[in-house]
């Protein structure tokens, strides 16, 4: 079969550029941020294999009209001020707001170091300004767009670094055996594709669903007595 | 459709509802005065939200206005076989007024559909706080997480930009709501929003979880608990401390 050379090049170029940004040693600070899990397991509600599968399995659940359909919003061109503003709002829980001003502050930062990234550009632009607050579902959204990926192959690879996260917290916070976390990961993972799916379908009334739970387990992580993570 | 629309202004020193009109079968108790606030009671002639209901309720609080509008009882939301129900409150608070929307805890019944979107209006400077408690569902009879489907959407706008969103929507066949992530074992959930409250104390209780946090703007407090009249206990301390 006859393949164009340039085009391969690019879509691969577009794909490892994409690996580099979601590979959890980019420094966007990742590492730091729980997202409440850490309140889970003080709480004794995340403690083995099983119980971390249930917490997945949640998670998961409310991905694509949370952080997986912002980013997939925003990978199909949709206006990423409305989506800053809106994925802001729902951010009710002051540290997952922060984590992701954070982290997405961070990203373009790096980015910039990186090369160009014209929609980056402009949505740093509007933050700098005071228009948009910054949110690193949506830059990560208009990055993948930039890499010209697949958006489904680039939303199930984000989609794979929010669990993946999420389960070496647990194996660090728990602790869990390395093996019995992967286990975890690899049956979570199963979900990706159609979580993916929804997530590009989703109305945009639909953006910001939360989970009472996570919300609630968040907000008590501000006040707990020892804290590894930020949030 | 049924339909509430509530003006309120300051007149001569103390808050009047100056127009009001509803319908069947919504209907509204004479407004009473307490503190510094005049309170109006929304009743329902019907025992509860049926399918096919449509609510229609806006609420404009004028400036300097200090009102609370709240419900009676519970909230019943019965079996529906498609379409269910639908709720759509308008909030509108203008400068220096406060407001404080109290709606009652809500029980989807087996079976039921429902769908509500509150849409609030807030100018920079005003007060304004409300609530939104949810049951999962009616324990004597077994119906616990038995309704089709839930949604409640809050948007909260302070001088026209989104500041805070409580997007809840609960279908449990396709999740275990009881699990993490959703009710976490408990059967009602409370969330309380405040805005133009610098600091709120929160009541201790060993029988919930309560949390406090501040969104972009305001305040959001959580509150998962085994009584609904727990958390409007606790939600009307809070409420209790803004002026």
């Amino acid at each position: 079969m006859h393949i164009p050379t340039a085009m391969v090049i690019t879509m691969n170029r577009g794909y490892l550029r994409l690996l580099q940004a979601l590979d959890s040693l980019f420094p966007v600070g990742t590492f730091t941020l729980s997202n409440g899990l850490e309140t889970y397991v003080q709480k004794n509600l995340v403690y083995n294999a099983p119980t971390l599968t249930e917490y997945l399995n949640g998670y998961i659940y409310i991905l694509p009209a949370n952080d997986l359909g912002f980013a997939a919003k925003a990978a199909m061109g949709e206006p990423w001020e409305m989506l800053d503003e809106i994925c802001t709002a729902s951010k009710s829980p002051a540290e997952l707001r922060n984590g992701s001003l954070k982290q997405c502050i961070r990203f373009i930062k790096a980015e910039k170091v990186l090369g160009e990234c014209s929609e980056l550009k402009s949505y740093s632009e509007m933050i700098d300004s005071g228009i948009c607050s910054g949110c690193y579902p949506v830059a990560l959204g208009l990055f993948i767009r930039d890499t010209g990926t697949d958006i489904v192959q680039g939303l199930e690879m984000y989609c794979y670094t929010l669990l993946s996260s999420a389960v070496n917290h647990a194996v660090k916070l728990v602790p869990l055996r390395q093996l019995d976390g992967q286990k975890c990961l690899a049956e979570a993972m199963k979900k990706i594709p159609e979580a993916v799916q929804k997530a590009i379908e989703t109305d945009t009334d639909d953006l910001g669903i939360s989970g009472a739970g996570f919300d609630l387990r968040s907000m008590q992580h501000e006040k707990l007595y020892s804290r590894l993570y930020i949030s | 459709m049924s339909r509430l629309f509530l003006k309120a202004e300051q007149r001569n020193g103390k808050t009047a509802v100056t127009d009001s009109f509803f319908t069947a079968p919504i209907k509204i108790a004479k407004p009473f005065y307490c503190g510094n606030y005049t309170e109006v009671m929304m009743m329902t002639a019907s025992a509860g939200i049926l399918e096919g209901d449509f609510y229609d309720i806006e609420v404009q609080v004028m400036e300097g206005a200090k009102f609370r509008l709240t419900g009676q009882s519970y909230t019943k939301i019965f079996k529906a076989d498609e379409k269910g129900a639908v709720q759509k409150v308008k909030i509108n608070v203008e400068k220096d007024a406060s407001f404080i929307y109290f709606p009652t805890p809500v029980i989807p019944y087996g079976g039921s559909v429902f769908s509500s979107r509150t849409e609030v209006h807030l100018d920079r400077n005003c007060k304004f706080a409300m609530c939104d408690i949810l049951s999962g569902g009616r324990k004597a009879m077994d119906e616990q997480f038995q309704f089709q489907s839930y949604r409640s959407g809050t948007a909260v706008y302070v001088d026209g930009k989104m500041q805070f969103l409580d997007n809840q929507r609960f279908i449990p066949c396709e999740i275990n709501l009881k699990g993490m992530g959703f009710f976490e074992g408990y059967s009602h959930i409370g969330m309380m929003y405040i805005y133009g409250c610098e600091n709120v104390v929160l009541p201790q209780s060993r029988t919930t979880e309560t949390a406090v946090t501040r969104a972009a703007a305001g305040i959001c407090i959580r509150i998962f608990s085994n009584s609904a009249d727990e958390i409007v206990k606790q939600f009307r301390d809070v409420v209790s401390q803004i002026s």
